[in-house]
């Protein structure tokens, strides 16, 4: 220590950016700014070699002034110098700390006045100081036991050589092993003690052990899991080498050699084959492991499984056909007729479209069976999905294969199943399809039932276009109000409505009796049931418009035979209506009978429901004061209008009925129409409105034993309703017989089954005053209504009435 | 963990490199004579003014500076490996070496410091 310098010499300035150069100990400099460059060069040439190495308050200032710097820097001299491209490479070397006095700005460098700062002198008591300097010497070893966890000849000389070591040079020293920020490495140059500078090692030596056992543990975590990856992945190469070695093939491999033979084999139109080859060149490349893997693969299943080209020939025996379809259901002509005339079209050209048939009708009437029926006539296979309460989109149409868990739509599912590309795909409840946020199914639908667009569609999970041209496409709904316009333009609608009881009778002695005989394992002789003992089954025990009630009830007595039979009753009697109640209880139905003996005010009306046709009671009072109408019974605004309607037309031709008018001033009248509870609307209650009330204001009961339809103008005109076919077989159930129509609905009466129509009459009428002429009795004829001479007896004829 | 290296070197410099305060340390043979000790340093480029020789109990203290002569005005370093500037060499020897005579000698560069014993009646 013998260099202390002389005080106050003036030295060349080497400003340094990012770190400190202590006293002792050296460091080596990569010169390139001119500015240093020009420094270390007059250095350079003098004698000794001396500079001031300063550290620059800001690294980013490139041309540094006085107040840039800091004020206590360090002398050194220049070890070993060599110049490259650009500047120099030195090993400067610390000699003392030194206070910058002044600077002197020269042309090419900046020049330092400096004054030796004396090194940190010893302080606290002996004591402190030497636990203080043994603390920093223990963080010390763990810092470099961290940097090198191997430990070695290194930890073991730095921890020699640090005993060895003057506490300042410890401190300076660790400084520059730590990777400190400038500011902190010149706050240990500037300590004014030495316990002061150990503290601020102290701290700093601290926090890089909580650094580096932070980093020590991060690293070995990351390790860890990396460990784990690379170990499945060597054992499964080691797998592979040993399958290879083995001669055989990885899973992957043989997997995919299975699809490229299943490829081969496919008969695939040629853009659909491109995207296969694709698929599995995919597979190829991929790993089993990779995510991806399965969904391609699960892809190239589905285009491989998927019937591009596979049809079943259509068979095109019309005798043979029409034999199936009767065979199968009883009736519904128009329904076989149109299945018939579309085989023909078929047989005479091959490319003709599918149609589009849409069958609406009450439930049980053999909506569904009918799809298997020409499914069967055809020879094709038949599928059928349920759309009923189907609210997303993506279930007809499928979800795009990003999707995790993605499947193809329900369309495409369904085909595959069937395996052909023309099977008869049955879409049930098409007037349930729900729609929420995700999409209207609906609009899906539009696509696959329009011939145009069809034959290209395209399912989301899928993403090629598939032909459903050839799909013979059949559809079902109990209404058709709920299904949207667009759906209905293209669809042809056949309408199958309720069954009268003779035709029940003879639905269930060819199909129903036969088939539930058989499925509880009876001989056809074993259970006979006699006509009348069907009648009082149909009329007892069901109430419906199909025949799925009646299915059940027979189904029932099938079962309490069979259970006799097994019991070991030998006797096999004909079933005998007295037998029902034993068997199946009291008759759940009583005979519907319309009311007889109805007090004035009271009509019977018709409705239709999506069940069938029902018996309506309309029943009118007067009230003893007050005025206008009251309506209750559930009834809808169309309704409601039309029994005002009713009574307005009652009013205006008060006269002619002979009503005195004070009665209207005087009295309200309360409409009711039970039962309560059952929502009603329509207008074709109407006729039976004005009756009711015309009969009220008049006092003239109604003719028991006739029941009316239509719709009313306040003019008085009667307009067509529908349902009429429902209607009729309602009021027959109900033991009625007359009913009045509209005139208009004439046409719908060539629907009615002849037994019906035989043992009905019919009024048909253009007005009201025609139906009231018919149903408004005399009191006299009141109590001997059905008398064929009553006096003013209408004359009931079928079809076009004379009416009065 | 390579950013140790560079900070780990400080400790093992050459050990001319390592002696205290900036100074370089000159390489130094030491001989036992007949007579006591021949210390002989390779100071190459020294003047003999710029020369001090301590003794202190037994150790030996060779200091000084080496200049470089070279450099003027006009002339640049392009490479520079000899240290120059303040050197201080300290060597241990195992005797009390209560008196000695010491004389130093230059012979083609290196520094000769000779140590004699003198007995009591010297000095």
């Amino acid at each position: 220590m013998t260099t202390k310098g002389s005080a106050n010499t003036t030295l060349p300035l080497l400003a340094i950016k990012t770190s400190v150069l202590f006293p002792e100990l050296p460091m080596p400099l990569s010169v390139g700014r001119p500015i240093s460059v020009a420094a270390a060069r007059a250095a350079l040439a003098t004698e000794e070699k001396l500079v001031v190495v300063v550290a620059q308050r800001d690294p980013a200032i490139d041309q540094p002034k006085k107040e840039d710097l800091h004020v206590v820097g360090t002398r050194a001299v220049i070890k070993r110098m060599n110049q490259v491209k650009g500047g120099y490479e030195l090993l400067v070397h610390g000699v003392e700390r030194v206070v910058l006095d002044e600077i002197e700005e020269g042309e090419s460098h900046l020049r330092a006045r400096v004054r030796p700062l004396p090194m940190p002198a010893p302080d606290a008591g002996d004591t402190e100081f030497e636990a203080l300097h043994r603390t920093v010497l223990d963080l010390a070893d763990r810092v470099i036991a961290l940097l090198r966890p191997r430990g070695g000849r290194e930890v073991a000389q730095f921890q020699a050589h640090a005993r060895e070591m003057s506490p300042i040079l410890l401190a300076y020293t660790l400084g520059t092993m730590m990777s400190l920020d400038a500011g902190k490495e010149q706050a240990l140059l500037e300590a004014p003690t030495q316990s002061a500078l150990l503290k601020l090692v102290l701290d700093h030596l601290g926090r890089e052990v909580q650094v580096l056992e932070l980093r020590d543990k991060i690293a070995s975590r990351a390790q860890s899991e990396m460990g784990k990856e690379q170990r499945d992945y060597l054992l499964r190469q080691q797998l592979r080498a040993i399958q290879e070695e083995l001669g055989d093939r990885s899973p992957e491999q043989s997997d995919v050699e299975a699809l490229r033979t299943r490829l081969k084999e496919a008969d695939l139109p040629d853009d659909i084959r491109k995207e296969a080859d694709r698929d599995l060149e995919r597979l190829a490349q991929g790993q089993a492991a990779a995510p991806d893997y399965q969904i391609t693969r699960a892809h190239l299943e589905l285009i491989l499984e998927l019937p591009w080209r596979r049809t079943t020939e259509d068979a095109l025996d019309l005798p043979r056909a029409r034999q199936v379809l009767d065979e199968d259901h009883y009736d519904l002509e128009e329904v076989k007729d149109r299945i018939l005339e579309h085989l023909a079209v078929m047989k005479l050209n091959p490319k003709a479209q599918a149609p589009i048939l849409c069958f609406v009708g009450p439930p049980g009437v053999g909506k569904t069976s009918l799809g298997q029926s020409i499914a069967r006539a055809l020879g094709r296979k038949f599928e059928r999905m349920s759309l009923g309460g189907l609210h997303d989109e993506g279930e007809l149409r499928g979800h795009r294969r990003t999707y995790i868990g993605a499947m193809p739509g329900r369309i495409v599912q369904a085909i595959r199943r069937a395996g052909v590309s023309n099977p008869v795909l049955m879409l049930d409840e098409v007037d349930k399809l729900g729609r929420d946020f995700r999409g209207d199914p609906a609009a899906a639908l539009l696509e696959v039932l329009d011939p145009a667009q069809n034959s290209t569609f395209r399912d989301n999970y899928l993403d090629l276009p598939f032909d459903l041209s050839k799909v013979f496409f059949v559809t079902t709904a109990n209404a058709l109000d709920p299904v949207p316009r667009p759906l209905l333009d293209r669809m042809e609608v056949l309408r199958l409505s309720g069954y009268s009881h003779e035709e029940k009778a003879v639905i269930a002695r060819r199909y129903l009796i036969p088939r539930r005989i058989a499925e509880a394992g009876l001989r056809d002789e074993q259970m006979v049931i006699t006509d009348e003992t069907l009648q009082r089954l149909i009329a007892g025990y069901t109430r419906e418009a199909g025949v799925r009630q009646l299915e059940r009830a027979i189904g029932s007595l099938a079962r309490k035979v069979a259970r006799r039979v097994a019991e070991g009753a030998t006797e096999s009697a004909p079933l005998k209506p007295q037998d029902l109640a034993i068997l199946l209880g009291p008759e759940r139905f009583l005979p519907e009978r319309a009311r007889r003996d109805l007090p004035a005010g009271v009509a019977t009306g018709l409705a239709w429901t999506e069940t069938g046709g029902e018996v309506l009671t309309i029943e009118s009072t007067l009230l003893p004061s007050g005025h206008g109408l009251r309506i209750t019974g559930s009834l809808g605004d169309v309704m409601r209008e039309s029994a005002k309607a009713a009574q307005s037309f009652v009013w205006s031709h008060a006269e002619a009925l002979g009503i005195p008018g004070a009665l209207f001033r005087d009295s309200a009248v309360h409409v009711h129409v039970p039962a309560g509870a059952v929502p009603k609307d329509g207008p074709s209650a109407g006729v039976a409105l004005v009756s009711a009330l015309a009969s009220l204001y008049t006092g003239k009961p109604i003719v028991a034993d006739v029941a009316m339809t239509g719709e009313i103008t306040l003019s008085g005109l009667v307009l067509p309703v529908g349902g009429i076919k429902e209607k009729v077989l309602a009021a027959r159930r109900a033991g009625i017989h007359r009913v009045v129509l509209p005139r208009e609905n004439e046409k719908d009466l060539a629907e009615l089954p002849p037994a019906v129509r035989e043992a009905m009459d019919f009024v048909l009428v253009d007005r009201i005053e025609d139906a009231l002429a018919v149903v408004l009795q005399s009191h006299r004829a009141a109590r001997r209504s059905a008398a064929p001479n009553g006096d003013r007896k209408p004359r009931f004829v079928k079809g076009p009435s004379q009416a009065i | 963990m390579d950013e140790v290296n560079p900070i780990l070197r400080v400790f093992f410099l050459a050990e001319d490199e390592r002696s205290g305060g900036g100074c370089w340390a000159p390489a130094t043979d030491v001989y036992r004579t007949p007579d006591g000790w021949l210390v002989k340093l390779e100071l190459a480029g020294v003047r003999p003014e710029d020369i001090e020789v301590r003794l202190r109990r037994g150790c030996l203290t060779v200091a000084g500076i080496r200049r470089d002569r070279h450099s003027c005005a006009g002339v640049q370093h392009y490479r520079m490996e000899i240290a120059y500037s303040r050197f201080e060499r300290e060597i241990e020897l195992p005797d009390e070496l209560e008196s000695v005579r010491v004389s130093i000698d230059h012979d083609r560069g290196m520094v000769l410091v000779k140590l004699e014993p003198v007995s009591n009646t010297g000095r």
